[in-house]
């Protein structure tokens, strides 16, 4: 057993540097070009792209293309968007619900509400429906006890009622305006 | 397909996302978000063309409590409850699943259950928060006293129904199916479930997956009717000494009891739980004994309504006309907190928040049978009905 430390030593080392780094030295794996609104180039494994139900299904539909535009997403959401796939391939190959609650958790209280409105049409545009029940999640917990006039304004929503409908509907579910934080 | 277009891009023009796209997906994309600053404006012009169901999701996914209260945010969010979109979403929106299943003998508040024209009960479904509720059609057996009810659903799924069974001490049995909207009468009770059937009929129905459990006497026990088998089963179980004003609640798959203890002039609140082994109730947590203080030589009764490891009991004392409110356990009855003394709204409230969120889930379907009215009695909570009181 002893004299045989040697020998593994180098071996392991190199075992663990493949999955390490996603660099070319890795086993080739097709590369995916998407291309932002803005003109942002993100080159990501295919894997990752396939977890884009929308990317998916165009690559079935054309399995030539290397380049995916997106019209409709611009750099920055995609770049948060795409590094949420990524950890959830992750967890796919090693599945591990703790870590992965951890990890849903974490991408989302580091969000701004900013980051969570831009990402939440592009989650659904590209249906990466995992993310979108994440983001869905986060947006509701974010106004859970916030005022009705807090939403207002936080989803840009006009106030389309009448003074006494309002006052009615209030009136009717009185109890629900209860430990309502201020704004 | 895309391959003819021009430019620096040889495939997609903006608008070819996959076939499965929704125009407002489309409406989407003629805006270019990327080229305006983000600046709060903005982030109003986005949420402006936000598309619609996108907020159901998120609506779907508020407390109940909010979700009532968000109602008066505008028109749409009012008008949310008669979306079928935004069912699509409560039915997928990860929640808890609690579900209250008892049958009420009380009178209370009930003009939306008692029909004047025709002066009877008769059963109804309700669904609390559409404020709506339907009635079923006539069962072929006009049995109306002594009957026990129990619902279940046939799926988390809006779309997957839920069935109703009526049980009545002689065995007599039918089971209604919301996807056919008609009664059967699955046959007769076999021989192992001893009649005439003593349903104790303080004590709710539980159902555990499709199954219903019902308390019953004599012998002490339970009785169980899978909906999907259309088994029934009868377990003997002795319940524990000195107990009184019990009922049946479920937590995590468990069954559990919850009663009163009553013994010489002290009284305690006791929860069990079904060891299916040995067909024991194992006692797992009671009330602190602090508070069996302020019942101790007094006239308690008790009514509770648990559900999903959650309990809310009433308990009266009825020497000095007072009564007192008593909630229990979040975490699974035996380790949840005891909360005691909270204030009849106060409790009421804090229980329905929890019963009524996973409405939410299946009320497109309409919802359930439910009583305990005297302490569930607020703005729109109850469901269903039995039938005159016959105690």
């Amino acid at each position: 057993m002893s004299s045989s430390t040697d020998s593994p030593t180098l071996t392991t080392e190199t075992t663990q540097l493949s999955p390490q780094p996603d660099t070319e030295t890795a086993k080739p794996t097709k590369k995916i070009t998407l291309k932002s609104s803005d003109n942002q180039i993100f080159e990501v494994e295919e894997s990752v792209a396939m977890e884009f139900a929308t990317v998916k299904s165009f690559f079935e539909d054309s399995p030539s293309t290397d380049t995916v535009p997106l019209p409709n997403v611009t750099a920055k959401p995609l770049s948060q968007v795409i590094e949420f796939c990524k950890e959830q391939i992750k967890f796919k190959a090693n599945p591990d619900e703790a870590q992965k609650k951890k990890y849903n958790a974490e991408f989302v209280t580091e969000k701004s509400d900013k980051d969570l409105v831009d990402m939440i049409p592009v989650a659904n545009y590209l249906e990466i429906k995992d993310l979108l029940d994440v983001l869905n999640q986060a947006v509701a917990d974010r106004i859970e006890n916030k005022s009705v006039e807090y939403v207002r304004s936080f989803f840009g929503i006009d106030n389309d009622f009448t003074a006494e409908e309002e006052a009615a509907l209030r009136r009717e579910h009185a109890w629900a305006y209860e430990g309502v934080d201020e704004d | 397909m895309a391959a003819g277009k021009s430019g620096s891009f040889k495939m997609l023009e903006p608008c070819k996302p996959p076939p499965s796209k929704k125009p407002r997906k489309e409406r989407n994309q003629g805006k270019s978000l990327g080229t305006t600053s983000s600046t709060e404006v903005m982030q109003r012009e986005i949420w402006k063309e936000f598309p619609e169901d996108l907020f159901e999701a998120v609506i779907a996914r508020l407390p109940v409590a909010t979700f009532f209260r968000f109602r008066s945010v505008c028109q749409k969010w009012n008008s949310v409850l008669d979306s079928q979109s935004f069912s699509q979403h409560c039915a997928q929106a990860p929640q808890a699943n609690p579900w209250f299943y008892t049958i009420t003998c009380e009178n209370v508040n009930s003009g939306a259950m008692y029909d004047p024209s025709l002066k009877k009960w008769n059963f109804y479904v309700c669904n609390p928060l559409t404020q709506s509720f339907k009635e079923l059609p006539p069962r072929s057996v006009k049995v109306w006293s002594r009957v026990a009810v129990g619902m279940t659903l046939n799926s988390n799924a809006a779309s997957g129904g839920y069935k109703i069974l009526w049980v009545c001490c002689d065995g007599e049995h039918e089971v209604y199916d919301s996807l056919k909207n008609s009664w059967t009468r699955p046959g007769s009770m076999p021989s192992c479930i001893k009649l005439p059937l003593s349903l104790n009929f303080r004590s709710q129905a539980v159902s555990l997956g499709g199954t219903l459990y019902f308390m019953r006497s004599d012998p002490e026990g339970i009785v169980s009717y899978n909906m999907v088998t259309g088994v029934w089963k009868q377990s003997i179980i002795p319940a524990p000494h000195h107990l009184s004003d019990h009922t049946l609640a479920e937590c995590e798959g468990r069954i559990i009891l919850v009663g009163l203890l009553k013994k010489n002039a002290a009284t305690c609140v006791c929860i069990w739980e079904l060891q299916k082994m040995t067909l024991l109730w194992k006692e797992v947590d009671r009330m602190p004994n602090i508070w069996c203080l302020d019942l101790y030589g007094k006239h308690v009764r008790m009514t509770c309504l648990g559900n999903s490891g959650f309990a809310h009991a009433c308990i009266k004392i009825e020497t000095n006309e007072q009564a007192s409110y008593l909630q229990c356990g979040e975490q699974g009855m035996a380790q949840g907190p005891w909360l005691y003394g909270a204030t009849w709204e106060k409790a009421a409230m804090d229980c329905m928040r929890r019963c009524l969120q996973p409405m939410l889930d299946c009320y497109g379907l309409a919802s359930l049978l439910f009583g305990g009215l005297d302490f569930m009695a607020a703005s729109f909570c109850y469901y269903c009905i039995n039938e005159v009181d016959d105690t």
